[in-house]
């Protein structure tokens, strides 16, 4: 395509019956050729120094600031008891506690959150404790330092144990599967929102 | 009969089988997490956007890498009924940001009947971004005839200036958006002169000023003073992710100098070499 408009560009150039006509400024009195005027707009520099790093190996720069963010969100909520599922239903006070314990359970030291949470999800899907034990896992690495990768790791340990669990459990969860369901979500929904501007 | 119980039963069998597992993975699937999308790494250094000057030069320019080419035609001349069309192409050095960027411009004045490459000339400009969207800019228009064919040189003669841009960002709530006021002013002799300096030959400073306005990701009005008459363009993107900018418009509005309004077209490209391959996938920065 674009051979097609440089070829076009250079025919409507050979066709004019060009002169340079003298005295009267001919040769400059039109749009500028001399410079790069006709593309200036493609060579201002706006602000930072060029190149643009658009994205990284997974969303752009912006999104650990964003994944950050969310995560203290998330924290604030689940300490006052506001935090809903992904369908914006109520959850107990008493299991955000938990799931609150899990995240931070690497910084506060305190385990029983987390081991809680790993028999609940065990019974659920019986032969697969490992399934359990590494979504437990992913959730506190995830809370502890919430990096992209983190939450992409946490994402397919969850997605694997949906994979695994009992039909019955999942059609009936309990609050505290619904709560992880909500909660790595979100940071998913954080990650794939930060799309790279590439237009 | 017995072929209408076949075909009925062909019917409900599936959907009985359909019905028993679908609880299943209709349940797994309401509580799987779409995972997050995993975009490729890569940079994109050339900013696509219709121009913002078409005849005043810009307080930026091209640095290491990058590249421009284009062409101008005039439906008439000042004060002749006859079209004229010019053509060049450039580079840019260095880095404008870091330290200072420099472009270096061939321009043949002549084409169709004249003969391409004839009647041409090299024109250079250093310029410098001293602050976000602030470029400044030092050149010299036609500082050298070149080509072993030449003819008499540009009736225009050489052009020194100085040139000083602003880019605003009209929404910035928003990094991303296109909407941009893009301010240019600055001095100089030579073109910039007034007409009637021009045609005493007397050496004198005259100002020019640009001012172009991103209303779209792809296009642009520009109003453009040159000393000696005010131009008005609409520059568009034509192909998206494309960097051919076409920029038609009218100068010499106000009869300050010359005859009356003329119609002109600019067509350029200017990219920097490394996003040639982004520029075949249509990735680019707005």
């Amino acid at each position: 395509m674009m051979t097609r408009v440089l070829a076009a560009v250079l025919i409507v150039v050979a066709t004019a019956p060009a002169v340079a006509q003298r005295n009267n400024a001919s040769d400059v009195t039109g749009v500028s050729v001399t410079g790069s005027a006709l593309v200036a707009g493609n060579f201002v520099a706006v602000g930072t120094p060029r190149p643009v790093q658009l994205t990284t190996e997974l969303g752009t720069p912006f999104t650990a600031d964003r994944i950050r963010a969310l995560g203290t969100t998330v924290e604030n909520q689940l300490t006052a008891g506001t935090f809903t599922d992904a369908d914006g239903l109520a959850l107990p006070p008493d299991v955000q506690i938990i799931v609150l314990g899990v995240l931070k359970s690497r910084v506060t030291g305190a385990g029983l959150s987390a081991n809680a949470l790993r028999e609940l999800l065990a019974e659920g899907a019986p032969g697969h404790v490992d399934a359990a034990i590494a979504l437990v896992d992913a959730l506190i690495a995830m809370g502890t330092t919430p990096t992209v990768p983190a939450v992409a790791t946490a994402v397919r340990a969850f997605n694997v144990y949906v994979g695994v669990a009992r039909p019955e459990f999942l059609a009936t969860p309990p609050a505290e599967f619904r709560a992880v369901h909500a909660v790595i979500m979100l940071y998913a929904g954080a990650v794939t929102e930060a799309r790279p501007a590439v237009r | 009969m017995r072929l209408h119980v076949l075909l009925l039963a062909s019917l409900i069998v599936p959907a009985t089988l359909t019905a028993q597992a679908t609880p299943d993975s209709a349940v797994r699937a309401k509580w799987r997490i779409p995972p997050p999308v995993r975009y490729p790494a890569q940079e994109i250094y050339t900013r696509i956007s219709p121009s913002l000057t078409f005849s005043s030069p810009s307080g930026f320019g091209p640095e290491w890498g990058d590249v421009f080419f284009g062409a101008g035609l005039q439906a008439r001349t000042r004060y002749t009924t006859k079209p004229d069309g010019a053509f060049g192409f450039g580079f840019g050095l260095g880095d404008a940001v870091k330290w200072v960027g420099a472009e270096l411009a061939y321009t043949s004045f002549g084409s169709g009947r004249s003969g391409f490459f004839k009647n041409a000339t090299l024109s250079a400009k250093v310029h410098r971004v001293v602050g976000p969207g602030y470029g400044v800019a030092v050149g010299m228009e036609n500082f050298a005839q070149v080509g072993p064919t030449s003819g008499p040189g540009p009736d225009g003669g050489q052009s020194l200036y100085l040139a000083v841009s602003k880019l605003y960002n009209l929404d910035p709530q928003d990094t991303a958006s296109s909407h941009e006021l893009f301010v240019d002013v600055g001095i100089g002799n030579g073109r910039f002169r007034t007409e009637a300096d021009y045609r005493a030959q007397k050496s004198s400073v005259g100002v020019f000023a640009a001012i172009g306005m991103r209303i779209t990701e792809r296009i642009a009005v520009i109003a453009d003073y040159t000393g000696q008459d005010l131009g008005i363009a609409l520059s568009f993107v034509p192909f998206r992710c494309v960097p051919i900018i076409v920029t038609p418009g009218f100068v010499d509005l106000t009869r300050s100098a010359g005859d009356g309004p003329r119609f002109v077209l600019g067509i350029g490209a200017g990219f920097r070499l490394k996003d040639f391959a982004n520029i075949r996938r249509r990735q680019c920065v707005t």
